[in-house]
């Protein structure tokens, strides 16, 4: 009954991934010979086990999916929720008088399906819970709870251990949501209401139509007439009425704008259409004509206003980036965040998010992984006396901090509420469309005015209105107002099948445009994780000093056993066990390696006597042999180096890679080399961008200014362009200063990079990155790679050639159809049969071609 | 073809009672999200013909 997990607690663990989220089992110990990685998940494996869902790991394999990792953090830290002012803050009544409360709490980690099947099963694992509402798009999801029963800290706890990271919302946004709900209801009111009213138009029209070529009885004739204008005046009147709000607030800025040809063609329809009516002119009527057009471009419309929505609001992503808690130096005692002023201590653990920022005032050298605010790869080890920040990681020791900003005054607070105030004002590019909007407007409006007062002059009025309106009718901008919006939503939802989510269409054009592209650094052009990346190995130790390279190349399903010696194997072996407890990237590297090649398991190795040297290395004993794994400023390594092993280490040295020796009862036998590998796309894509695409390319990183120049030479960018030792506020800087220039892209996946995308042109996010990042970009690339960035370009570039191909072809109708209605050649019957030709042309073509 | 003047204000009145409901619909805030009750389905499938399943088996 259950599914495959419980199947594989036999297999042996060195290629076996972890039950829960198919994560790479790095750790030699017990949890790993259960099939886990961490505590985590196997804590939400066995919630999930326990309450008969296992069929959540079916649900995520049929989506092609894997669980997200929970945090590491297995004790629960909700209990703060309980607090009167925060229930207060933010949960709500659901009925008055009652005592049901609903809250929203915003999730990381949800992204298919099977994650909106399990948390609405919520109400099945804790009884107090009474329902689960999941609102995929904005990641949130409501619950309602009886107070009585459970309390608010236990339902996020049970949230957190399923493996999502719940934040509660605050219900602040309610002015604005409001009136934007309002807004969108109206307009499914609008589309439903025209709907219903043209087909039924639309049915009484073909009689019409039919009655004009070969006779209809005048009652049958009368009664569909004024039915259909019946009909046609809730279209007239309401639907329609957004686009003589737009028109007519065009007219008062002095701006044409293209719903003003709409707005009249629709009125003049009518108006011409009820005065033959009234006249008992039943069969020359337009009703149909107008209702579909509005039905049409309706349509059109809302699909453009259909753009992903996400949370912006800067206070939720502030505390989804670091802890809502504290704990109070010299106790157990955890605290709001917010109820902390400046001055208070407070304590945090290795492996922990620090709250707030402060300076050190206990624990000297300690380290810490800053990479969020300033995109260095590395932890750096902070001294008494610095200044740690929110938002940054400790990776091992213990920090006391002084409190000296709190919440929204810490400086990833800040840089979050930037956030906020620069994804309103963007730099406005005249985009194609909307010149050949403005364009078009003027023509039709003057050719229809010159209609009408020619005909009038020589034919009288029935016929000027005649030529107008069916002018006005024939020339009506399907392919702007219909076809184009289709066009492009048709590129983002292929865009999206690939991968590349793009926000809204404006978007694809703005990216035509650029001519500058920024690239980040760790995580976008690198993996953004120490991998290895070298190793030399002496096999004998008797004679001259003899280095050979190990090849590292190795994909996992080649044989470790006939790629390496026996030396070797069991040498990176031991260097994997020796750093089996460190956190340091390098450790992680290392022992990543070891694992993946099945190395660690084939050597099951029991150190003795680990013990680390701060500064220098880690020691252990082995069968009575003393190992070490030590940093090669420590051991002459000089002396024992041949030709070879000096060159490999001045390349390694010149990428600022990081050096690790194995040392084996003193003496060097292994050399390790670690760095943060470049994405093996990244130099292909870049030249493929400037070649093909034109764009400048430009380097910007936080880490050191030696690595970002390494990686520069590495990927052709021109050294020249490639800056190091950048902060984020810099970088917003630098990418204004080349947006004033020219249209700039800028590419990232940090909250160092957050402020930057929003300043550019196009915000692209990549894979991996922070939910920040990806709330603010434009563009979020889903696969990883620089590789879906060059498809993004050339992507857009297709979707304009397919506008332009519509706006040509539609074009070209329009003008047959304009000239006979000005010559009065074309009446409104067969402008109201060229119109839908022309319309249905370009929206095939919108919907069939391929641009993505 | 007289009866066209009673069946098309008929018709007229049923498509009235469409928008009527529609209406209703839009206003209790059915459309409201339309991304998630896609993906709510397929889990839905699973468990439903889990329990069809482990039902009929039941019955021997």
């Amino acid at each position: 009954m259950s599914s495959s997990p419980a199947a594989s607690a036999s297999e042996p663990c060195s290629h076996s991934r972890c039950k829960h989220c198919s994560g790479e089992l790095i750790a030699a110990d017990s949890l790993a010979a259960e099939g886990f990685c961490c505590p985590g998940c196997k804590a939400v494996h066995h919630t999930i086990g326990e309450l008969g869902l296992s069929d959540y790991y079916e649900l995520l394999r049929k989506q092609g999916e894997s669980p997200r990792k929970p945090s590491n953090e297995t004790r629960p830290r909700y209990e703060y929720c309980n607090d009167a002012l925060f229930i207060d803050r933010y949960t709500s009544v659901v009925t008055e008088g009652g005592s049901l409360r609903r809250v929203s709490l915003y999730l990381e980690g949800m992204h298919c399906a099977a994650c909106v099947w399990l948390l609405e099963k919520l109400p099945l694992l804790n009884s107090g819970i009474i329902h689960a509402r999941v609102e995929f798009g904005r990641s949130v999801v409501t619950v309602q709870y009886e107070p009585e029963a459970t309390s608010l800290g236990a339902v996020c706890s049970l949230i957190h251990s399923l493996g999502y990271q719940p934040v509660p919302v605050e219900d602040g946004e309610a002015g604005t949501a409001q009136a934007k709900r309002h807004s969108h209801r109206i307009m499914l009111l609008r589309i439903g209401v025209a709907a219903v009213c043209s087909m039924n138009i639309m049915m009484m029209a073909v009689s019409l139509y039919q009655g004009r070529i070969s006779g209809i009885t005048p009652e049958y004739a009368a009664l569909f007439s004024w039915v259909s204008l019946v009909l046609a005046l809730p279209v007239v009147l309401f639907c329609a009425y957004p686009f003589y709000r737009t028109a007519w607030g065009g007219l008062k800025a002095g701006v044409l704008h293209v719903d003003l040809p709409i707005a009249l063609a629709i009125v003049a329809a009518f108006v011409f259409s009820a005065a033959n009516t009234l006249r008992g002119e039943y069969t020359l009527v337009y009703y149909d004509s107008l209702a579909a057009l509005t039905l049409l471009l309706l349509g059109g419309r809302w699909l453009q206003s259909r753009s992903v929505e996400r949370i912006t609001d800067a206070a939720t992503l502030l505390y989804a980036l670091s802890p809502r808690v504290a704990r109070s130096a010299g106790g157990e005692q955890k605290r709001f965040v917010e109820s902390l002023v400046k001055g208070d201590l407070v304590e945090v653990r290795a492996d922990e998010v620090i709250p707030v920022d402060g300076t050190i005032v206990q624990g000297d050298q300690v380290l810490v992984h800053q990479g969020i605010l300033t995109g260095e790869s590395v932890p750096i080890r902070l001294p008494l006396g610095a200044h740690a920040f929110a938002g940054t990681t400790v990776v091992s020791g213990t920090l006391t901090l002084r409190v000296s900003a709190v919440g929204r005054e810490t400086r990833l607070g800040r840089i979050l509420q930037s956030l906020e105030q620069q994804s309103l004002k963007r730099a406005p590019i005249e985009l194609f469309l909307d010149r050949v909007s403005k364009g078009f407007t003027a023509l039709v409006l003057i050719a229809a005015l010159g209609t009408f007062l020619f005909w009038a002059q020589s034919s009288g009025y029935e016929a000027a209105f005649t030529a107008a309106v069916a002018l006005l009718v024939v020339s009506c901008p399907c392919v702007l107002a219909v076809a184009t919006p289709l066009t492009f939503s048709v590129a983002l939802m292929q865009a999206a099948k690939r991968g590349i989510l793009i926000k809204s269409a404006e978007v694809i054009e703005r990216l035509t445009t650029i001519r500058t592209i920024v690239f980040d650094k760790t995580g976008t052009l690198t993996e953004g994780a120490m991998k290895l990346t070298a190793a030399c190995i002496r096999e004998r130790l008797d004679g001259p000093p003899h280095w050979v390279s190990l090849d590292i190349q190795l994909s996992p399903t080649q044989d470790c056993e006939s790629r390496y010696s026996e030396n070797a194997r069991r040498y990176l072996a031991i260097s994997a066990a020796l750093e089996q407890s460190s956190h340091h990237p390098i450790a992680v590297a290392v022992r990543g390696f070891a694992v993946k090649n099945g190395l660690d398991s084939a050597y099951r190795l029991a150190l003795n006597n680990v013990r680390t040297e701060a500064g220098i290395g880690v020691w252990g004993e082995l069968d009575g042999e003393l190992w070490g794994l030590v940093a090669p400023r420590s051991v002459n390594l000089a002396d024992v180096s041949d030709l070879h092993l000096t060159q490999v280490r001045t390349v390694a040295v010149n990428s600022m890679a990081s050096e690790a020796v194995l040392l084996r009862a003193g003496v060097p036998v292994l050399w390790l080399s670690c760095s943060d590998a470049i994405r093996s796309d990244a130099r292909e894509v870049i030249e493929r961008l400037r070649s093909h695409g034109g764009l400048t390319p430009y380097l910007l990183s936080g880490d050191q200014t030696p690595i970002a120049h390494a990686v520069a030479a590495q990927v052709a960018i021109p050294q020249a362009h490639a800056y190091g030792d950048v902060s984020p506020e810099e970088k917003r800087e630098r990418i204004a200063a080349l947006q004033s220039n020219s249209p700039t892209a800028m590419v990232g996946d940090g909250v160092n990079d957050a402020a930057a995308l929003t300043a550019a042109s196009v915000g692209i996010g990549v894979h991996g990155g922070a939910q920040v990042c990806l709330s603010v970009a434009d563009v979020y690339l889903t696969t990883g790679g620089v590789k879906p960035i060059a498809d993004l370009f050339e992507g857009a570039g297709r979707t304009l050639s397919v506008v332009r191909v519509s706006l040509w072809i539609s074009g070209g109708y329009n003008l047959l159809g304009a000239v006979g209605a000005i010559a009065g050649v074309i009446g409104p019957l067969e402008a109201a049969i060229l119109m839908p030709i022309s319309s249905v042309s370009v929206i095939l073509i919108a919907l069939l071609s391929r641009k993505f | 073809m007289d009866i066209v003047f009673f069946l098309l204000p008929a018709s007229l009145l049923l498509a009235l009672i469409a928008v009527v409901g529609y209406w209703w619909a839009n206003r209790s805030g059915q459309f409201e999200d339309l991304d998630t009750p896609a993906l709510r389905v397929l889990g839905d499938e699973q468990s439903a013909g889990e329990k069809k399943e482990s039902g009929e088996s039941s019955h021997d």
